[in-house]
């Protein structure tokens, strides 16, 4: 949850309006963003979407065209004022960590201390933070590259910077060491108590260690929010297509419930009016996640009861599994449903949307997941789909 | 050792070669630094690091500063006699003469030098051309015959050296020495002859040629030593060199490189195998040309450089000179170099020095001829 | 934006302040430059066209080309392959070959010309001065590509391997690829040193430009018409360097940032091919480096002349270190801002500040120090034969020299770690003082270790514009070998390779060569 400061202090960062340009390319297009005291705010974004322009620009490395970035509540850049980086107290961790190659650990943490502070214990104090006591006379090629990580991070907290800017900082390490870290990273910016911004392309990263996630799309922010509601109530299907495996479908709004083809299920979130009194049911276009769909080998179906949650209706639609990822705990299945009147495929705008949909002549594919101990489903198996839980919808863009 | 320079510095050598010894160095013990001192060297440098701070551009008061195109082993022992004698300090620079008669060019009137001292004619004359020199004094151009100083008497000769063929005496029977130099075109002498058409000294002789002979003989003379497989060196004393080691049999140099090559070796001049042969009969072969001195118009109203003219006339530096560089002495009353005919029983040819300013032709024509770039 | 290219290749920061230095940098090397205009404007366009065009130009042209193209050539084989064997195979002695392949650096041409011409009589022409020159002149090549051998990330040649290749094929492939930066660095310094050199083509007697102009300025003291020549050949230097434009290809610069202790490369078993690749590369060695030995303790052993006293050794030592040092310095600062633009703001600007550094390194010393005579005459009075005005002279000639090292070490301090130092509060001077200076240090050394190896050689300048009086190793030797007084001029040409054997090693040092583990070797 949110770490947000009170409401009588201004935000560690404000961003408002910027805008930055590269030749013709708009790498940032009027972005707004606030940043909350002692928050751990995650950028997440497409590859290209301007995130680290954005990074830059806060750090003070690029000039804004346009717009205006106040670190708590003074202005940095803006209308005839840049800021130089080392005036800003924001300290970045680049992706590579970038010691210092000449220094020991020690004179890293340390880089950004005066000699009192240094003397201090500060720089004991922060090692200890990221769990490296005792590494201070190391050289930086001495260190894994998961410790020149922490080292990084230590060096970028130890003189207590307004912010922490962190660059895509675990993707040079591998998968197994990167969950650890993420997890001793939090806790350390938690320990200390700092505003961190971390930029990322990993929604995993983003979604498990940040206090609030901020989904950036062509020099925008389009949603932020904490990160379970970025999952559940995306601000629009691309942010839905984006986040998390979602196959998006077509569904008809009526009487406070959403009728899909695999299901009826009630509707969450407000985007919608539910008292609309429109005639009829209304076009919306469906989320749904693979965990929302319940999967019931067909041959056993005629022999099942009605599925007791989600309140269907229908009784789900025959699909076959066209692919499986398995993934120990459980199983990605791919599912496609014959969609004879060609109506089941959502119309979904924006780029790279719809990540786990496809659409294919009369076919429309999602995916499901499966409990890893349940009986296996072999490529060709006929299933039988079905929705479950309330579900997010939208209305068509035509509307 | 090679000469890094297109032309040789004509200069004479010492018969009787000492080791620099300038006024400021007199205190230094004269120990002879023969081996083993590299190292020491190197760190007695350190110490004397701090000593080699920026000199300034121009002399102090009371002393003179001097453009040598004269080598400095040649020179600075002469300037020590003179400051013994005057008491005025010289401060020298040394130089390629050519290349330091282009710096007094691009100098001009904010010139640091006094004096220039240089290897040959033709550079006096491209600074006295440009009206950097200052009119001497008719003393001091008296004391020379009218073919050593300029006509105009911006420059006076200091001394003379005379073109020569030099021979390997087990080579070449001292009755098959040509009697002129254009025999050097016969087919004789194919391949035999060293030149070094890229010096000063041998353009001077050409332009004499021209002078003398005409231009079309030059012209036949010229391709006719290029065409007879002339040896082209890039220095006198390689040619000399060659010549005493008997992979060359005759050159064209001028006289003196015979002293210096036998002070290197240590002996008297006559015991090398390369001799020297004066054409005669007023050959051109046998032009005899000067080195001589300047004073720049910003030194023109100051005693010190006349008297260093003076000094470099009087029977002290023309003594020096015959006897350390082998050259001839300009004025009366002073011996010769031991072991050369005396220049008064030479039959030299007749050329005004002052005519020797057509040089563009002569470059003209001697890269016409291919025996240049 | 659809391309994923980090933010700073698409936008090269403006550094003005940077730019204005580079700017203030490359106008000492421009002063040669605008010296030429001036005085090429005097004839004007008539009596240039004159003396210019003309077929004796024309063969100049071909010749020097032709000598440059030669040279370089045979310096790339040779330094190539010496910096292959001494980096990646079981050749016995390496770090000795490493460190006596990059010595002929510290042979003057004219003194490795005049060796060859008194051993070898008759010796003269096209072909000896192309051996002469490249003896001389292949650690430009040698250097680099050690140095790139010894960096290139081993991962890409097993990679290669591992597709298949045999060590030749991948040898060609990737290892070459890996170091063409290298090799087309150093060819150009060598292709712009044949051009510029005047000591091995006038011994050895081939016409080349600058040959040509140090015998106009000789013969008939034809000033104007040197400057002309000397146009020509700042023109063919453009030539050459727009042709090395054509051939580079801009190159990635990688740097491993903690990546741990580096493996070291597999090493070729040369096998039965040992001994005479052992035996070649002695004899390169003996070539660059043993004749001249020889000859000068020849020379001096056969001649009476001596040297001086102690204290005027000393002196002419002392001299030749404070010149060679200060002009190394200078060079270096000014050197400073060009190749660091270079590398952090790369653009047209900088580019052209870069080449134009180029142009006067391809001039002969004699028309650097009349220009710098003219400046120190009509601009600089002051300075006007003082070390300083020399010292920019050397600046002049050599800013390549470091401008080559300084941004090879600006690739050492990569602008990451100038950001992260900047986002940690340091003002950008404690920046440069504290991470870019220390990382780049190293690089910046090795290429003042190259400008002072350079001034300690350099004679036609250097007397032009050295301070009155004052004597260096090289104009006592010039002194006292014009009037063959070899014996004495001998410990002046020792001393000289002495003085300039220090920063030659220390360049072989920084290739890394010596401190590569030798002991693994492949199968």
């Amino acid at each position: 949850m949110s770490r947000a400061g009170t409401g009588g202090d201004p935000p560690a960062l404000l961003v408002r309006g910027a805008v930055r340009s590269f030749g013709s390319v708009r790498a940032l297009d009027g972005l707004d963003l606030v940043v909350p005291a002692g928050s751990l705010l995650a950028v997440l974004g497409p590859s290209g979407c301007g995130k680290t322009t954005l990074l830059r620009a806060v750090a003070g490395f690029e000039r804004l065209d346009a717009g205006e970035i106040s670190v708590r509540g003074r202005t940095v850049a803006g209308p005839g004022v840049h800021e130089p980086p080392h005036h800003r107290r924001a300290a970045v961790v680049p992706q590579e960590g970038a010691l210092f190659p000449h220094l020991d650990v020690a004179r890293n943490v340390g880089y950004g201390l005066d000699h009192a502070t240094r003397r201090s214990g500060r720089v004991a104090e922060v090692l200890a933070l990221v769990g490296l006591e005792g590494y201070g006379h190391r050289m930086p090629h001495q260190l894994s590259g998961g410790q020149q990580q922490r080292v990084a991070i230590a060096r970028a907290l130890a003189p207590r910077p307004a912010l922490i800017l962190l660059d895509e900082p675990f993707t040079a390490l591998d998968a197994g060491l990167r969950a650890t870290l993420r997890r001793e990273v939090r806790e350390a910016l938690l320990a200390d108590g700092t505003t961190a911004i971390l930029v990322t392309h990993d929604q995993d990263e983003a979604l498990s260690m940040a206090d609030l996630v901020a989904v950036q799309r062509a020099g925008r922010i389009v949603q932020v929010d904490a990160p379970h509601r970025v999952y559940s109530m995306p601000a629009d299907p691309w942010v839905a297509g984006f986040v998390g495996e979602a196959a998006l479908v077509r569904g008809w709004l009526g009487d406070g419930e959403v009728r899909t083809p695999l299901g009826t299920v009630p509707v969450t979130g407000t985007d919608v009016d539910l008292t609309d009194p429109a005639p009829g049911p209304v076009p919306v276009t469906v989320l749904v996640r693979p965990e929302q769909i319940e999967l019931v080998p067909a041959d056993a179906h005629c022999r099942m009861t009605p599925p007791g949650t989600g309140g269907g209706q229908e009784s789900g639609r025959l699909a076959r599994v066209v692919a499986r990822d398995y993934h120990g705990h459980e199983v990605l299945v791919t599912l496609a449903v014959r969609d004879e009147d060609a109506a089941l495929a959502a119309n979904v705008p924006g780029p790279g949307a719809g990540s786990g949909t496809t659409v294919s002549g009369t076919e429309l594919r999602a995916r499901a997941r499966v409990a890893g101990d349940r009986p296996a489903l072999e490529i060709g198996d006929q299933v039988i789909a079905r929705l479950r839980n309330a579900a997010k919808v939208w209305y068509d863009p035509s509307r | 050792m090679p000469d890094v320079r297109a032309s040789t510095p004509d200069d004479a050598p010492h018969a009787h070669r000492h080791p620099r010894r300038r006024a400021r160095h007199a205190r230094h013990a004269r120990r002879r630094a023969q081996s083993g001192f590299a190292l020491a060297a190197l760190v007695t440098a350190l110490t004397v690091l701090t000593a080699c701070g920026d000199d300034g551009g121009s002399a102090a008061e009371g002393s003179l500063t001097l453009y040598s195109g004269r080598n400095e082993d040649l020179i600075a022992p002469l300037l020590e006699r003179f400051t013994a004698d005057t008491g005025i300090d010289v401060e020298a620079r040394y130089g390629n003469t050519a290349q330091m008669a282009a710096q007094l060019l691009e100098e001009g009137d904010r010139s640091p030098a006094d004096v220039f001292l240089a290897q040959d004619a033709g550079a006096l004359g491209a600074v006295a051309k440009e009206g950097l020199f200052t009119r001497l004094p008719a003393a001091s151009l008296d004391a020379v015959p009218a073919g050593f100083r300029s006509a105009g008497g911006e420059w006076v000769g200091v001394t003379a050296r005379s073109r020569v063929l030099v021979y390997n005496a087990d080579a070449v029977a001292e009755t098959d020495l040509p009697a002129s130099v254009f025999e050097l075109t016969e087919p004789r002498w194919s391949g035999r002859v060293g030149v070094v058409p890229t010096n000063a000294s041998f353009q001077a002789f050409v332009t004499a040629m021209t002078v003398v002979d005409g231009e079309e003989r030059t012209r036949e003379f010229l391709a006719g030593l290029a065409d007879n497989e002339p040896q082209i060196r890039d220095s006198n004393l390689a040619v000399l060199e060659e010549v005493d080691a008997g992979t060359l049999d005759v050159g064209l140099i001028n006289h003196y490189y015979v002293g210096e090559l036998a002070a290197e070796r240590g002996v008297a001049p006559d015991r090398l195998d390369a001799r020297l042969h004066f054409f005669p009969g007023g050959d051109i072969g046998a032009l005899v040309n000067v080195a001589g001195v300047g004073v720049l118009t910003t030194a023109a109203d100051d005693p010190e450089a006349q008297a260093f003219v003076d000094y470099l006339l009087g029977p002290d530096a023309q003594t020096y000179f015959a006897e350390q560089t082998f050259e001839y002495p300009v004025v009366d009353g002073v011996a010769g170099p031991s072991g050369l005919p005396a220049l008064a029983e030479l039959t030299t040819p007749d050329v005004d020095l002052n005519d020797l300013d057509g040089l563009e032709g002569t470059i003209a024509l001697i890269q016409a001829s291919g025996l240049t770039p | 934006m659809s391309r994923a290219l980090p933010l700073s290749r698409l936008s090269p920061p403006r550094r003005p302040l940077l730019s204005l230095a580079a700017l203030g940098a490359a106008a000492v090397t421009a002063i040669p430059l605008c010296y030429l205009l001036v005085r090429a404007l005097t004839p004007g366009w008539a009596g240039w066209a004159e003396t210019v065009l003309t077929t004796r130009v024309a063969e100049l042209t071909a010749r020097s080309l032709a000598l440059a193209a030669v040279v370089t050539a045979a310096c790339v084989v040779l330094g190539v392959g010496s910096g292959f064997a001494v980096t990646r195979t079981d050749l016995p002695a390496r770090r000795a070959f490493a460190v006596l392949a990059a010595l002929p650096l510290a042979v003057p041409t004219y003194i490795a010309a005049f060796t060859w011409v008194s051993t070898f009589r008759g010796m003269e022409g096209f072909w000896p001065a192309a051996l002469v020159l490249t003896l001389c002149c292949y650690p430009y090549v040698f250097l680099p590509v050690t140095a790139a051998l010894v960096g290139a990330d081993p991962a890409q040649e097993e990679v290669s391997a591992s597709l298949g290749r045999g060590p030749l094929r991948t040898g060609v492939a990737v290892t070459l690829g890996q170091i063409r930066p290298a090799i087309g660095a150093g060819a150009l310094l060598v292709a712009l040193y044949v051009l510029s050199d005047f000591g091995a083509v006038s011994i050895l007697r081939t016409d080349t430009f600058t040959r040509a102009v140090f015998v106009t300025f000789d013969l008939g003291f034809d000033r104007t018409g040197a400057v002309l020549l000397s146009t020509a050949l700042v023109l063919l230097t453009v030539v050459v360097l727009s042709a090395e434009s054509v051939t580079r290809t801009r190159h990635a610069r990688y740097t491993r940032l903690g990546s741990g202790a580096r493996r070291p490369h597999p090493r070729l078993r040369l096998g039965r091919a040992r001994l005479p690749v052992a035996a070649a590369m002695a004899g390169l060695c003996a070539l660059s480096l043993g004749l001249p030995a020889v000859n000068l303790a020849r020379r001096l052993a056969a001649g009476v002349s001596e040297p001086g006293t102690l204290g005027e050794v000393a002196r002419a030592t002392g001299a030749t270190l404070w010149l060679a040092g200060t002009g190394a310095a200078l060079t270096t600062v000014l050197a400073l801002p060009v190749g660091l633009l270079a590398v952090r703001s790369p653009g047209r600007l900088a580019a052209l500040l870069e080449r134009l550094t180029y142009l006067s390194h391809a001039l002969p010393g004699v028309v650097i120090g009349l220009s710098l005579v003219f400046f120190g005459i009509n601009v600089a009075y002051p300075l006007y034969q003082s070390t300083w005005l020399l010292a920019l002279g050397y600046a002049a000639l050599f800013m390549p020299l470091a401008v080559a090292g300084i941004a090879a070490a600006a690739a050492q301090a990569p602008a990451v770690l100038e950001e992260v130092a900047s986002s940690l509060g340091r003002r950008p001077l404690g920046v440069l003082r504290t991470v870019t200076l220390p990382l780049m240090i190293p690089g910046v050394a090795s290429g003042a270790a190259l400008v002072f190896i350079a001034c300690v050689k350099e004679l036609p300048a250097t007397l032009l514009l050295r301070p009155t009086g004052m004597d260096t190793l090289a104009t006592e030797l010039w002194t006292q070998a014009s009037v063959a007084a070899y014996a004495a001029a001998t410990p002046y040409a020792a001393l000289l390779l002495v003085v300039s054997a220090g920063p030659a090693w220390l360049l072989a040092r920084r290739t890394g060569v010596l401190a590569e583990s030798g002991a693994q070797v492949s199968r």
